[in-house]
């Protein structure tokens, strides 16, 4: 196995034995199950209510878990000098980053499943039907794992440049400001338009990486899918690459 | 710290008085037990919409989930609305709160039709008829808002022309069912205009692709023309009637008097005749629209009533 496989395979199964994650997911699962019970509430087109927040309570789940599970996973190991041993060997610090990146991807995506699989039932026991598992749900779920592995991207950036309550306070910033940049850029009006222009090149933009809508509605996953699927996995890519630049060059000392 | 244990000194305030310190316990159980009450107290009243903010800011506190900030807004619709004291409350949060809800998701269809209907029949009839049309402005293809609409104007304002307008809109929608052109040439009908209704059912007639709805139409239209034909002979009866003691016993009497320049043309071929209600008719087809009264129609129903 190589070691970049041999580090994702140790940094997945760390991640999994996490008791912030697990308690995390947990939650997640309260409040899909939850969202059943506040459903009965509405008037009528239960659904709407039991896939929105069914759906939200998802991603703010997962995301925590991308922020605060990976802005701990490189900057842990140099705070708790776990890091020395490992890059003693002959594995590059890029090697290192990746391993430990595509672990914490990994553990996202399965998160990611088990929360679509509870919403999945949920929905179900809900239409009395299979109706609901269609495509919008399925793009929904996959945005949603784009947007894991973009933000866990961020996070392992700065976690490999900073310290751990650091680099989670600067990705869970840049997790909500990538939820605005499309607001931002159609709200600002007046001069000086190149602020917003640049912040939209710089900030993840992550409310294009959601199919909320077409859910609800049961409608057709928006034709672009594909385009913010691959804009979304460029991002986490270049994210990456910056990570690795710095990180070769961090004086670990 | 072990002398402490040893003897069970563990207070908070180990030099105070232990009749003070039981007098401090009573006192904080007695400020809470008032809180509670001030709390319970406050829960007595109907439940409100305290704050209701603008679009553009929730917006952006959703964090792009616009939709899931409606839907969160709506749950709170629905228990405004549900309140069992909503008449001594009142209704004025209604439009605004499903304004909101409906600006942060345009597509929320039911929100529309809820706070349509309900408005209307706690004597809102103005917002009920903004948040209708609003509705129907943002979804085209749902027609029962249409509908509503038209019942609003025919219902609460008396205005039967304008229902037939929204009935017509709703005939127009995507998916409309075929029974809502009866309900337009009645509206229409009902409101004076039956040019209006002749008109819109000879376009359908051009555009309806089967037979069986080119029938259905021609017999429709056939009813429009003699509705709007008979109209005629009923302003002129009026005329007459305003100008001489004792109305015609005989609508000919029209055209030798010089109110009518000749009677038109009855479209089911019988003959004009005065009906008991003092009306036109056909010898053909004696049953005519006649605009009920608002006794007839019955009491406003109304969930403030």
């Amino acid at each position: 196995m190589s070691p970049v496989l041999s580090l994702a395979s140790v940094t997945f199964r760390e991640v999994v034995r996490r008791k912030v994650q697990v308690n995390l997911l947990l939650f997640g699962a309260v409040l899909i199950v939850g969202s059943f019970l506040v459903s009965e509430l509405t008037l009528g087109e239960m659904h709407r209510i039991l896939s929105d927040l069914g759906l939200s309570a998802m991603q703010i789940i997962g995301t925590l878990i991308a922020v605060f599970v990976g802005a701990t996973l490189v900057a842990g190991d140099v705070e708790r000098r776990v890091l020395y041993p490992v890059i003693a060997k002959p594995v590059s610090r890029t090697q290192y980053l990746l391993g430990r990146y595509l672990g914490l991807a990994a553990a996202l995506l399965v998160n990611l499943a088990v929360m679509a699989a509870v919403l999945s039932l949920v929905l179900v026991y809900e239409a009395g039907s299979l109706a609901p598992l269609d495509g919008a749900l399925a793009t929904a779920v996959a945005f949603q794992g784009v947007q894991f592995v973009v933000v866990g991207a961020v996070a392992i950036l700065f976690s490999s440049l900073s310290s751990s309550t650091l680099a989670a306070i600067f990705t869970l910033a840049i997790a909500i400001a990538g939820q605005l940049t499309n607001e931002m850029r159609a709200l600002w009006q007046g001069p000086a338009t190149w602020v917003p222009q640049l912040l939209w090149y710089l900030l993840p933009n992550l409310g294009s990486l959601t199919a909320n809508e077409a859910v609800i509605y049961r409608t057709p996953p928006p034709a672009s899918a594909w385009l913010a699927a691959l804009y979304g996995l460029l991002y986490a890519a270049t994210a990456l690459a910056l990570a690795s630049a710095a990180f070769e060059r961090r004086d670990l000392r | 710290m072990g002398a402490a244990r040893g003897t069970g000194r563990l207070s908070p305030f180990p030099t105070m008085p232990r009749a003070l310190r039981l007098g401090l316990t009573l006192l904080l159980c007695g400020a809470t037990a008032l809180a509670a009450h001030a709390l319970g107290a406050s829960r007595e009243r109907p439940y409100d919409l305290a704050i209701l903010p603008r679009a553009a800011a929730m917006r952006w506190l959703s964090l792009g989930h616009e939709t899931l900030a409606a839907n969160l807004m709506w749950l709170r619709v629905v228990q405004y609305i549900g309140e069992p004291r909503a008449e001594q409350r009142g209704w004025e949060k209604l439009h605004p709160a499903v304004d909101l809800v409906t600006d942060l998701d345009p597509r929320h269809g039911y929100a529309y039709q809820v706070a349509g209907v309900i408005l209307g029949s706690v004597s809102r009839v103005p917002e009920s008829n903004a948040i209708l049309e609003k509705g129907f402005a943002a979804l085209p293809g749902r027609y029962s808002l249409a509908v509503l609409r038209a019942f609003n104007a025919f219902y609460y304002q008396d205005d039967w022309a304008t229902a037939g307008r929204w009935a017509e809109a709703a005939a127009r929608a995507p998916g409309a069912p075929a029974h809502l052109r009866q309900t337009v040439l009645a509206y229409y009908v009902k409101g004076n205009r039956a040019d209006a209704a002749i008109a819109f059912l000879e376009e359908a007639l051009r555009t309806a692709a089967d037979p069986e709805s080119k029938k259905a139409i021609e017999g429709q239209l056939k009813i429009a023309r003699y509705e709007a034909a008979a109209a005629t002979i009923d302003e002129a009866l009026e005329r007459y009637r305003a100008h001489r003691p004792l109305g015609p016993l005989w609508v000919e009497r029209l055209v030798t008097d010089g109110y009518l320049p000749g009677l038109p043309r009855d479209p089911f071929g019988g003959r004009w005749e005065i009906g008991d209600d003092g009306r036109a008719r056909s010898s053909a087809q004696r049953s005519r629209y006649r605009r009920p009264t608002r006794l007839e129609l019955g009491p406003e129903p109304g969930l403030a009533r």
